[in-house]
């Protein structure tokens, strides 16, 4: 139809034009001509504004079958997204469950997931030997000293002091500031030493051969003060001049290399920071007594049931007579009491770990 | 307002103190995006340099210990640095030679220059024994040339009335 009338128009349009040049005659006929023109022209321009008037609906309906087609597309996509979600939730509470098993197969104390609480940095508190801000989150909500602040970018610092309603946050530029960090693929160990300048430095690493320039650094989790695996910042590699005082490392079989020293550029912008997580320390839950009595049983028990009948006891020597009784009886020998150990202590000895076994071997008793 | 003009030493002293203490606080807002605040100016600085104008003075020296600890306290820096460093500063801006006070402009500019030195001097120290290792230069330098700058527009404020200041 719009093609219809953009004919028309043309048509009009040259009509018009010959209406003004091609008639013969005098001036009377050509004023006729154009009468006749500007007539068919707007007999035209109207024929063209009732078309679009009546094509509107039209068009809406075209619109609003393209945005349902669009809507019906994203749609298809976001149901696709879900399955696909869905399916990583599943996975996701498998190997969760799995890791509980595999944590508990191993004795491991669990490691406290950190929830913590949302505060605002409302002031400064810096000076040409210090760097921190003030958060507007106090003892009163549970702040403790040593919670780590981030924002949705990283690492931002850490609660040095905390008051009633508000608590200082050590940014981490701050001189005082010390924070086991790693490499996300090199696992280099390191700690982040503030300096006051924008980008902190990496003391005490473990292999700076190891660490390439950008690469993620991470909170190691090491003395427990973090929790692990918070992005923290990027690799930067500084080289010095031969003259250049501080800590220095030399890439290790790199004979004649020049003095570099490592940086972290922090993930998170920190003069611009200002609403924070405060997480709290990583805390290892502590074996309680019953956890640390069954320990006992499953290990005494595993000492048992991997000795093959009739062998001699354990406490007995090799070739001596077996003491009476300990063929037939079986009788488990008393558990030593076990002294409560530390968490990392616990964890060393695998008592469950190698019950594992003994279960099977039981079986076939 | 006239500061050169008032009367009363005491009135003097305590609203100068004051204007230091409003200072100190106004570094709590939160301006690091204009100026971080490790970079301002030591506002306690100015008070060490005009009090010690006016002769050696126990009042002085204590307020300028108290305005050191409350910025060692708002800045969170190590306890301790910046009340030996103003006390420190007041008494080398004092150590202006004799024969120098007939000339009062280059007896001024000689003991503020004096009161920096000192200042700077034991805040690095002091730091140092605080952190364990050098401390960073930087945004004291910055800091200390901001003060010595602006010193001769907001050392007036702290200056003794006219006859009683020592050169």
């Amino acid at each position: 139809m719009l093609f219809v009338l953009a004919l028309l128009a043309v048509a009009g349009a040259l009509v018009a034009a010959r209406g003004g040049r091609l008639t013969p005659g005098g001036p009377g006929a050509s004023v006729a001509g154009n009468d006749v023109a500007q007539q068919f022209s707007n007999v035209v321009d109207d024929a063209v504004a009732l078309s679009a008037r009546a094509t509107q609906p039209v068009d809406k309906f075209a619109a609003t079958a393209r945005d349902s087609i669009k809507a019906a597309e994203a749609l298809k996509q976001m149901e696709t997204q879900n399955t696909q979600l869905r399916l990583e939730i599943l996975e996701l509470n498998a190997r969760v469950e799995r890791l509980a098993r595999y944590e508990a197969l191993l004795g491991l104390p669990p490691e406290l997931l950190a929830t913590g609480l949302t505060a605002r940095l409302i002031g400064e508190a810096s000076g040409p030997f210090s760097a921190a801000r003030i958060a507007n989150a106090g003892a009163e909500v549970g702040v403790k000293n040593g919670f780590a602040a981030i924002n949705e970018y990283g690492l931002v610092g850490w609660v040095s002091s905390v008051g009633k309603r508000s608590s200082r946050v050590l940014l981490l530029t701050d001189p005082n500031s010390r924070i086991p960090v790693m490499g996300e693929t090199s696992r280099v160990r390191a700690i982040m030493v503030g300096d006051r300048s924008e980008q902190p430095e990496m003391l005490y690493m473990s292999d700076a051969s190891r660490l390439r320039p950008g690469e993620r650094i991470m909170t190691s989790g090491d003395g427990g003060m973090f929790p692990r695996g918070i992005l923290v910042g990027y690799a930067v590699r500084e080289k010095l001049s031969p003259l250049s005082l501080g800590s220095e490392s030399k890439a290790p079989g790199t004979p004649g290399a020049s003095p570099v020293r490592w940086r972290v550029r922090p993930a998170a912008d920190l003069k611009a920071a200002d609403f924070v997580r405060l997480l709290p320390n990583t805390e290892i839950a502590p074996i309680d007594s019953d956890a640390q009595t069954a320990l006992q049983d499953a290990a005494a028990r595993n000492r048992v049931l991997s000795r093959p009948l009739g062998a001699p006891s354990l406490n007995t020597a090799p070739g001596a007579p077996p003491p009476a009784g300990a063929a037939t009886t079986a009788q488990p020998p008393k558990p030593k009491p076990k002294p409560v150990t530390s968490a990392a202590g616990t964890s060393a000895s695998t008592p469950v770990a190698s019950a594992a076994p003994a279960v099977s071997e039981g079986a076939v008793e | 307002m006239s500061f050169a003009g008032a009367s009363d030493d005491s009135t003097r002293f305590y609203f100068s103190a004051g204007l230091v203490v409003l200072y100190l606080f106004a570094q709590l807002s939160p301006l690091s995006h204009l100026l971080d605040p490790g970079y301002w100016p030591l506002g306690p600085l100015w008070a060490a340099y005009g009090w010690s104008r006016g002769g050696p003075s126990v009042r002085s020296a204590l307020a300028l210990f108290a305005l050191g600890l409350l910025q060692d306290t708002i800045s969170g820096g190590p306890l301790g640095l910046w009340p030996f460093a103003y006390v420190g500063a007041y008494a080398a801006a004092m150590a202006v030679p004799a024969g120098l006070s007939e000339n009062a402009a280059l007896a001024r500019a000689i003991a503020a220059a004096l009161g920096l030195v000192a200042c700077a001097t034991l805040a690095v120290v002091t730091a140092s024994f605080s952190l364990g290792t050098m401390p960073p230069l930087g945004p004291l330098m910055v800091s200390l040339s901001l003060t010595a700058l602006l010193t001769p527009f907001a050392g007036f404020l702290f200056s003794p009335p006219k006859g009683r200041d020592l050169y």
